[in-house]
């Protein structure tokens, strides 16, 4: 009898669920926006209150995520408070400006003279912690930390490994003043910070390559006046000349596993692609042509090579499989196409796109043969991408010269990095790197 | 009253037995003195003979040769004498002892007769003391009765009270199924009347619907950020609303698998807030905007 009444119970409530159902309320949403995520990051506490903190963390962090255009970090005088924990934010407060996510932090000294840097990411309209670590750091690992923390943001955040703990490499020209230009490669961080010179030569150095594991560097310097290959170890900073043949010594690109570079020499007749495997320090010959064939790139798989080619009679990119074959024309968009590197998933290319003597930065769909351009200015070049794929370095022409400019691969945040002196010339954005 | 039915129905039998008694006593006492006989009053003593010895002796010695045939004669006539002195004896013996039997008889009669007597007074005793009895009963009786009567009128009290109370419920329960019964009739009526109405109303909500349907959806869109998130995910959430439009309460009720993507659409839900609902709580009620499941697939 109860059982039956149960049943019948059950009967009734999954009936009137039903009917509940039939007529609630059903939305669908099938578009959403693109526009940058908001945040706040509050000023990290810090327990030596007389004294200034060696670094502005919160400040790192707000430039990181807004150089990334996934954010619109809440500028500090707009901050309606200013909590150092959990307990001490007001949700209300926060949601009335339309906040959705908070940083607070707390930067102490500890018993060994180095540093704790404690941070909690809180959703404000959850109100809950999304994540929460402490970093101990040195002083001079601050930046660093900071820049890892906005990794860890953008992971949490966008759902994909934030890049702005790398580094990356670009050659500054400048001018002695006796009217001589200086030539220097250099290593900073991704945002620009902690520039170091790894060379320094009165002649063109020109096309730094990274290798896959970071540690290595290689370029192309004019240091014997004729162009050579040199791979360099950026700790250590011993080098080795890896080709020096008569004609051009150019465009040298690791293969992703690290054991091979792509090659441009021109010790045959008309610069060709070539691959050199650094171990045998052996040569085999990818493409012949009587065009120009140049700016070979690595797919991620490393079976794909696309580089430069005037065969068509513009420059125009190729694709050839790198054990050999025949290339075959990918981009169509406009009279010229340069400069390709393939984003870290392959499924586009970074390219220089030419139209009317205006050139900017275009990404070429793989899928597609289709080139959308980025962006707006009139002599970009050397894309590059962060090893994330979501934002691309380049140059642009400044007033003083080329100087450096970050966008998002969706085209919606261009950002200078005026930060040196002179011109800048093609940067490449460094690989991950574990601390 | 069933207690009261069932004294008088015990005194009743009481009464009857008790007169059953008496009348059989009754009979038993006449029964008796009819069969004792009044005691003989003609009896007689019959007298013995009596023989003298000198006579017999002279006799005896004149007559000495006679005597011995005399002798023989007297103790033949002795023996016949003996004889017939033992059948007198014998006859005075069964004379007396018919006597005594008869005296007997009468001792017994006597005896019977104070038995009689014995017995009479005993049951005129007990016919008193059950003419005490009786009157004890009776009093019993009428005090039960009284009783009876006393309980009657509170019985009747009760039942007039219990009628009058049924009578009350039965009212009530009237008035109440008339009150229902009108009610119906104008609730019928009512829906009969409504019922164009309701149409409209349903085509009304219908557009309403559709009204905020489209204003919620814009809404909520303006707040779903999908910056840098892949392409292709869905979830659905339960929304709960206030007739303010307030947003009390959201979750998710299938999660696109994609953490980040079902807090975007959290937030956009909250963000949203308050959201375009009916004006009125009573069209909010009724197109249940109180739970609202919104599906985000772009």
């Amino acid at each position: 009898m109860f059982r039956k009444n149960f049943y019948l119970t059950l009967l009734l409530i999954t009936g009137s669920l039903a009917w509940f159902n039939a007529h609630a309320i059903e939305i669908i949403i099938d578009k959403g926006v693109e526009k940058p995520l908001p945040v706040a990051i509050v000023p990290f506490g810090w327990s030596q209150a007389a004294a200034l903190p060696p670094v502005d963390i919160a400040q790192v962090i707000s430039n990181d995520l807004s150089r990334s255009g996934r954010f619109s970090a809440m500028e500090e005088k707009d901050l309606p408070q200013r909590p150092t924990d959990f307990d001490g934010v007001n949700f209300r407060d926060w949601r009335l400006l339309g906040m959705e996510n908070l940083l607070i932090g707390n930067l102490t000294l500890n018993n060994q003279g180095d540093y704790d840097v404690e941070f909690r990411l809180i959703d404000i309209y959850k109100e809950k912690q999304i994540a929460g670590f402490r970093i101990p750091s040195t002083q001079a690992q601050l930046r660093r930390t900071a820049h890892e923390i906005s990794d860890i943001i953008y992971e949490k955040l966008i759902g994909i490994r934030g890049a702005f703990a790398t580094r990356i490499i670009y050659v500054t020209v400048n001018k002695n003043q006796d009217g001589t230009k200086i030539f220097s490669l250099q290593i900073s961080d991704a945002d620009g910070y902690n520039p170091q010179i790894l060379l320094e030569s009165n002649e063109p150095i020109m096309s730094p390559a990274w290798s896959p594991d970071g540690r290595s560097l290689a370029y192309v310097s004019f240091e014997e006046k004729n162009s050579a290959v040199y791979i360099q170890d950026i700790q250590g900073g011993t080098r080795q000349k890896i080709a020096s043949n008569r004609g051009i010594n150019s465009a040298p690109a690791w293969s992703p596993d690290g054991s091979r570079l792509a090659l441009t020499l021109s010790k045959d007749g008309n610069p060709e692609i070539y691959i050199f495997h650094i171990a045998s320090k052996t040569l085999r010959r990818v493409t012949e042509n009587a065009a120009i064939d140049t700016e070979a790139t690595w797919s991620s798989d490393g079976k794909m090579l696309a580089f430069t080619s005037d065969r068509g009679g513009n420059p125009q990119i190729y694709e050839v499989p790198v054990e050999g074959g025949l290339p075959k024309r990918i981009s169509f968009n406009g009279t010229y196409n340069a400069g390709p590197e393939y984003s870290p998933d392959s499924k586009s290319i970074a390219v220089i796109n030419g139209e009317s003597g205006v050139y900017r930065i275009g990404l070429l769909n793989r899928a597609t043969g289709q080139v959308s351009i980025l962006t707006d200015t009139r002599q970009d070049e050397s894309p590059s991408f962060a090893p994330n794929g979501h934002m691309i370095i380049y140059t642009t022409t400044g007033a003083r010269g080329n100087a450096l400019a970050a966008i998002s691969v969706d085209g919606s945040v261009h950002q200078r990095l005026a930060l040196q002196d002179g011109e800048v010339r093609e940067p490449a954005w460094g690989p991950f790197m574990d601390r | 009253m069933h207690l009261s039915w069932w004294v008088r129905i015990r005194s009743i039998w009481y009464a009857l037995a008790l007169h059953v008694i008496a009348a059989t006593l009754l009979v038993f006492s006449f029964s008796f003195t009819e069969t004792v006989k009044s005691p003989h009053q003609d009896i007689s003593i019959v007298n013995a003979v009596v023989v003298d010895k000198a006579q017999v002796d002279k006799e005896l010695q004149r007559l000495k040769q006679e005597e011995e045939k005399k002798k023989q004669t007297e103790k033949q006539h002795l023996e016949e004498l003996q004889k017939q002195t033992d059948t007198e004896k014998k006859k005075a013996e069964d004379l007396k002892k018919q006597r005594l039997e008869e005296e007997k008889k009468l001792l017994e009669a006597k005896k019977n007769k104070e038995q009689e007597q014995k017995l009479r007074e005993e049951g005129q005793k007990k016919l008193a003391q059950l003419e005490k009895e009786k009157t004890e009963l009776e009093k019993q009786k009428k005090i039960e009765e009284e009783k009876k009567a006393q309980a009657e009128i509170e019985k009747k009290r009760l039942e007039e009270e219990q009628k009058k109370k049924t009578a009350e419920l039965k009212k009530q329960e009237e008035e109440r199924k008339k009150a229902e019964a009108e009610k119906a009739l104008q609730d019928q009526l009512e829906a009969e009347q409504n019922e164009e109405e309701k149409r409209l109303q349903a085509l009304l909500d219908k557009r309403l619907e559709s009204t905020l349907g489209t204003e919620i959806n814009d809404k909520i869109t303006r707040n779903f950020n999908l910056t840098g998130l892949p392409t292709g995910l869905s979830c659905q959430l339960r929304v709960n609303l206030l007739p303010s439009g307030e947003v009390t309460g959201v979750s998710v009720i299938r999660s696109s698998g994609n953490e980040i993507f079902d807090r975007r659409a959290l937030t956009a839900v909250q963000k949203a807030s308050p959201l375009p609902v009916p004006e009125d709580a009573a069209t909010f009620e009724r197109m249940n905007f109180r739970n609202a499941t919104i599906t985000f697939e772009p």
